[in-house]
């Protein structure tokens, strides 16, 4: 089981690049790439607050979770 | 043990002390310190043994002190806390 990070949907809903987010909440480029790709190990709530804002969305429109594996072992 | 120091001092200035191996290095540090006390004491009771003749005609000796067991056990303590910070450290990378 885990969290998906929908970030690139979003993106192009708003069309914006990842450069223009990263400029817009003042996270750098590394940390948002991070994010985007799946290897973020947590994300602070002032981040998550800040990306929302900036893409004018709820925290479900860019998480998900996945509990595939799960179903698999039940 | 000079070396170790450095290296430890080279984290350091990279910016990320730390690190799982300068907990390590700590840790030698204070066993090295410990050990040069050992090897005093053991040396001073040989030297004690030895008859006054042969024994005032060496001047070799080494300082065992309190103040030098409560270094290593300090470093000790040291060691553990950079690698309780190293994990810490490892608990945040990966954090945005």
């Amino acid at each position: 089981m885990e969290i998906i990070v929908k970030l690139d949907d979003m993106l192009y809903a708003r069309r914006m690049t990842l450069t223009e987010l990263a400029e817009k909440v003042d996270i750098t480029l590394a940390n948002l790439s991070i994010l985007k790709t799946g290897k973020a190990k947590a994300i602070r709530f002032s981040t998550l607050a800040a990306v929302c804002d900036a893409l004018d969305c709820q925290p479900g429109d860019i998480l998900a979770f996945d509990g595939n594996q799960r179903k698999v072992l039940s | 043990m000079f070396l170790l120091t450095a290296r430890i001092v080279d984290t350091a200035s990279s910016g990320d002390p730390f690190v799982v191996e300068n907990a390590a290095r700590l840790n030698l540090i204070a066993c090295l310190l410990l050990a040069i006390q050992l090897v005093g004491l053991i040396f001073d009771g040989v030297m004690s043994s030895l008859p006054d003749k042969l024994n005032s005609q060496i001047s070799i000796g080494f300082d065992v002190s309190a103040s030098g067991i409560l270094a290593a056990l300090l470093i000790f303590v040291l060691a553990q806390i950079f690698r309780r910070g190293s994990e810490m450290r490892a608990e945040l990378a990966g954090t945005v």
